[in-house]
């Protein structure tokens, strides 16, 4: 080793425990791990120097966690020894130790325990055999801090787990609710069923109602229909009535105003027959009662009879079975003038020219 | 319970977890687990952080022992793991400078302060080893002689480094030092530490 390399040398080493603390500047790093990678005798000396600083830890107050940190590491190893296979074995090399670091903000090259996968970007030594180096210097991540693979992996097994028990418990709620649901409708259900037999049950009331009213409505109806038909032979009567009471009137005003009047009885006066001839004009009234009943061949004849005893037939009339009282005019072709008589005879149909034989007459003039 | 003299080493303990044995996994946890919160609450101040950083330093052991090299020495693996956890956990949550300058504040004033060294410190008694007055203990108490022994310059640039990450010349910006000379006497801490150091199991193997 010439004069020069000896006084490098030294200058190295001398920076070696400042370089073990992460004290040097950027600068100073980088020409530290340059030499190392000549000088691999640095690395026991480094070992060495990160030895004598970790006594420094003593420094401090030892402090009792909470024991609940211990029952979550002891927990998750635990969890974690099935999963041997998964764990990630990874050594920490000279080559990734003296890589150029991010220092203090720069351009966020990693080489911490965690990141021990870096590449040389300015030596070119990246591809040195690896000597093992298990503590490198202290050098600030510039990356966000992640968890230990092993709490990821159990992480994530509780997340699953987790995730598993919310969706039990969701369904469990789920069926729950839906078994209220069930049973809410089912309640509401019978309610409803309750509800429509009583409904049917005033259905059915009120469809019997129904069918008692249509027959009262019927009955009603007929009823109507009855006092229709009565009001209607009331109507009749009252308009026979009143055309008896016209013509009654009428036989009043023709009885009271006829220029003559004859009385006719029967011969003997003992027969219940009787009839009054009424002349106005060329007009004679006839009003009879107690008329006998006819053979279908024979007719009433009513005769005048004049002051020379000739007699004159008037007309020729018939009585129905009820008629009991007959009214009946008749015209003349003349003026009556004075009668001896007047009388009514039964002739055979059409009648006759000379009467047969007085059944009524009246008082001789 | 088992005594100091009955407690395999931590390479032992190292063996076993490399063959997937919880129980020593579960030893060594009970050892250092004090030791290294210790550290990461000195660094992150913040109980959350420490106890998230401890659980995922624990299971960087469990997860990567069999990466841990056969010379290199468990424990001082282990301190380094969890510093540098811490510091990058710190530099993520410092937002600011003044938060930062805080830091370093407390750091400083951390270091010019006395060491309470002589505290008792009671481990927890549920733990599967009896720790106390064992070497942890008096290694600790040795470390902190040492440490309490050293200039307050020297105890700010080693603080300052170990536990805030600051490089020499932000430390010799901020105690208004020469860069050089807080490198001289980060080199010289570190040589006293030295001292006190125990053996290297390859120093063990083949004495110098």
């Amino acid at each position: 080793m010439t004069r020069a390399n000896e006084t490098k040398h030294q200058e190295i080493e001398a920076l070696l425990p400042a370089y073990v603390l992460g004290a040097l500047d950027q600068e100073e790093s980088l020409l530290v791990e340059s030499y190392i990678q000549q000088q691999r005798d640095f690395l026991a000396k480094l070992e060495k120097l990160d030895h004598k600083a970790s006594q420094l830890a003593y420094v401090t107050q030892p402090v009792a966690p909470p024991p609940n940190i211990r029952r979550s590491v002891l927990m998750i190893a635990r969890l974690d020894a099935p999963a041997e296979a998964e764990r990630e074995i990874s050594t920490y090399t000279i080559s990734s130790a003296i890589q150029p670091f991010g220092y203090h903000g720069n351009n966020g090259h990693n080489g911490g325990p965690n990141g021990s996968n870096g590449h040389s970007a300015n030596n070119g030594h990246a591809a040195e055999p690896a000597v093992t180096y298990a503590i490198m210097p202290y050098r600030p991540q510039q990356t966000e801090r992640t968890a230990p693979k092993v709490a990821q992996v159990v992480r994530q097994r509780r997340l699953t787990l987790r995730l598993w028990q919310i969706a039990a418990v969701t369904a469990l709620i789920a069926l729950l609710i839906m078994a209220a649901v069930g049973l809410l409708l089912n309640r509401q259900l019978d309610r409803a069923l309750e509800q429509v037999d009583l409904k049917d049950g005033k259905f059915d009331a009120l469809l019997a109602t129904n069918s008692q009213l249509l027959v009262e409505k019927e009955e009603l109806q007929k009823s109507e229909q009855s006092l229709l038909s009565q009001n209607q032979t009331i109507s009749s009567q009252q308009q026979q009535l009143s055309q008896q009471v016209t013509q009654a009137q009428h036989q009043v005003q023709v009885m009271t105003t006829a220029d003559s009047s004859y009385q006719l009885n029967t011969r003997n006066g003992t027969e219940a027959a009787r009839a009054g001839v009424y002349v106005t004009g060329n007009v004679a009234a006839l009003f009879a009662t107690g008329l006998p009943l006819l053979p279908s061949d024979k007719t009433f004849q009513l005769w005048f009879v004049d002051n020379s005893g000739r007699s004159v037939p008037v007309a020729v009339f018939t009585t129905q079975l009820d008629e009991t009282n007959v009214w009946r005019e008749f015209s003349l072709s003349r003026s009556a003038g004075n009668l001896q008589l007047v009388a009514i005879s039964i002739e055979p149909i059409g009648g006759s020219v000379t009467p047969s034989d007085y059944i009524l007459q009246s008082e001789v003039k | 319970m088992l005594t100091q003299d009955r407690y395999p080493t931590d390479e032992q303990l190292l063996n076993r977890i490399i063959q997937r044995d919880l129980r020593s996994f579960e030893m060594f946890y009970d050892k250092h687990a004090e030791v290294v919160y210790g550290l990461i609450l000195h660094i992150v101040q913040d109980h959350a952080l420490a106890d998230e950083i401890l659980q995922e330093t624990f299971l960087q052991v469990w997860g990567q022992a069999e990466s841990i090299s056969h010379e290199t020495e468990v424990a001082a693996w282990l301190y380094h793991v969890a510093r540098q956890r811490s510091l990058d956990a710190l530099r993520w949550t410092l937002r600011n400078s003044q938060q930062r300058t805080s830091l370093q504040d407390r750091i400083c004033q951390q270091a010019r302060s006395p060491l309470t060294t002589n505290t008792p410190y009671d481990f927890p008694s549920q733990l599967l080893v009896d720790f106390t007055d064992k070497s942890l203990q008096n290694q600790r108490q040795t470390v902190c002689k040492t440490f309490q022994a050293m200039s307050e310059d020297q105890r700010v640039s080693l603080s300052l480094t170990y536990f805030a990450g600051m490089t020499a010349q932000e430390i010799a910006n901020y105690v208004n030092l020469s860069a050089n000379w807080v490198k001289t006497l980060i080199t010289d801490g570190i040589e006293r530490l030295n001292a006190v150091a125990p053996a290297l199991r390859q120093e063990q193997k083949e004495p110098a």
